[in-house]
């Protein structure tokens, strides 16, 4: 108990900075643009910082994990999750840079509105009750994962990044947006594990999942009006 | 998910999520967040609320327009003779600089929130005379100079400020593109007027 208190101690600062910070998604910050694009050559710890910030404050990031690890309650399925759609992520967004592919960054982000629409309905077991069967949530995490990087990686290639040193940067930038998706887990973790111990949280779930359907309808709806008038 | 079973929802249930999701997500779309992103306001509810105000910032981008130069006296009547030229003189108001006419004078739009660069490309020890101010709103600024077929990404600093207005003359150290980076932290969008003159050719919004 005490090591959970001075746990909750020292994070509650961390969380109320990263409350502050404007959260755009999927989007770079003008001071992160100027360094982006006055950078050259190789810069691991912004990259990482940048990493690290834009999973924290990427809002539909953040509803897609509470979807997923929302009936998780092992911390080895947590982390396996966790993994799965980093790797998806982490694979776009370094082939989707290195080779130079881009898509339209309102549609990707009007597809991952949808993956979070598609997490809820999953949690209320929309799938089993209308098809009968369970999809892989494993896959479904991984795949949504691959779309998420794609995301991000036309983001980045709106600044000119210099060739060199281009893959390290990028490394960095891997590993920031693995250490943030742990940070903001660790939060969602916390949040739910006190209101798991509450039977609330069973009568809410379906509350709380529809409320997750309905953000991501909100999302996607938002990136494709924006696809359909300036994409 | 094979250590816990997600309760399976009646179907009832489901379609009563589902529509409700959808009916939020509709109404919070149509009132909120279209009119303040886009300007799109179906339902009124966003002018009502000031949301749309947002969507008219959002909407305006970075621009430079060229201005047409005042003409000069003598420029406009070229046999008028001296007489006629002091009188002009004489009547200027003391806040205009009457020295410089200058070559090149440009509107520059810069958006709340966003920062751009205006450049010039200069031979070696060539001059650029310049003069620039906004309406008083002060913004960060940056005046600098990159050597030209430089790719490591250097650049010298011949001013860094935070101002309404500045000028000066540079005599570039090196071939290359020189100006301004403009930083517009307001929430406004602020509009320069550049007034250049010398040998450079413009390389304009970059």
């Amino acid at each position: 108990m005490t090591t959970r208190k001075l746990f909750l101690l020292i994070s509650l600062p961390l969380l109320f900075f990263f409350l502050d910070q404007t959260a755009f998604a999927h989007g770079v910050d003008k001071n992160t643009e100027r360094f982006l694009l006055a950078n050259q050559g190789i810069a691991v710890g912004p990259f990482m910082y940048i990493g690290a910030k834009h999973m924290v404050t990427g809002y539909d990031h953040l509803l897609f994990l509470v979807g997923v690890i929302f009936f998780l309650f092992r911390t080895r399925d947590v982390l396996l999750y966790a993994s799965l759609f980093t790797l998806g992520h982490s694979l776009t967004l370094m082939f989707g840079v290195l080779g130079n592919i881009s898509v339209n960054p309102y549609l990707i982000d009007a597809i991952i509105g949808l993956s979070i629409v598609y997490k809820g309905f999953d949690n209320l077991g929309g799938f089993q009750r209308l098809l009968g069967l369970q999809p892989n949530t494993k896959i479904a995490v991984m795949v949504f994962g691959l779309f998420h990087g794609f995301g991000l990686a036309t983001k980045l290639q709106d600044f000119s990044l210099p060739k060199t040193g281009l893959w390290k940067n990028l490394l960095a930038f891997n590993v920031g947006v693995e250490l943030g998706q742990f940070l903001a887990l660790t939060f969602i973790l916390i949040a739910l594990d006190f209101w798991r111990r509450h039977r609330s949280y069973y009568s809410f779930s379906t509350a709380t999942n529809t409320l997750l359907m309905s953000s991501g309808l909100i999302l996607f709806g938002y990136q494709l009006t924006g696809y359909l008038i300036l994409g | 998910m094979n250590d816990t079973q997600p309760p399976v929802q009646s179907l009832r249930s489901l379609v009563i999520a589902s529509s409700l999701a959808t009916l939020i997500a509709g109404f919070v779309l149509t009132a909120f967040v279209l009119p303040a992103e886009y300007g799109i306001d179906p339902t009124g509810i966003g002018r009502k609320l000031g949301l749309t105000v947002l969507a008219e910032t959002n909407s305006i981008r970075a621009a430079a327009v060229p201005l047409a130069l005042p003409q000069t006296e003598a420029a406009t009547c070229p046999e008028s003779n001296e007489a006629t030229n002091k009188n002009a003189i004489a009547a200027k108001t003391p806040d205009t600089p009457s020295i410089p006419q200058w070559q090149d004078s440009v509107k520059i739009l810069v958006p709340a929130n966003q920062g751009l660069e205006y450049k010039f490309h200069l031979q070696k020890d060539a001059t650029l005379e310049y003069s620039w101010t906004t309406d008083g709103a002060k913004l960060y600024f940056d005046f600098h100079g990159e050597p030209k077929g430089d790719t490591t990404g250097y650049f010298k600093s011949y001013k860094v400020s935070t101002h309404h207005k500045s000028s000066g003359t540079l005599t570039a150290p090196f071939e290359g593109s020189h100006g301004w980076y403009w930083e517009n932290n307001s929430p406004a969008p602020i509009t320069i007027i550049l007034n250049t003159k010398g040998s450079y050719r413009v390389l304009g919004l970059m």
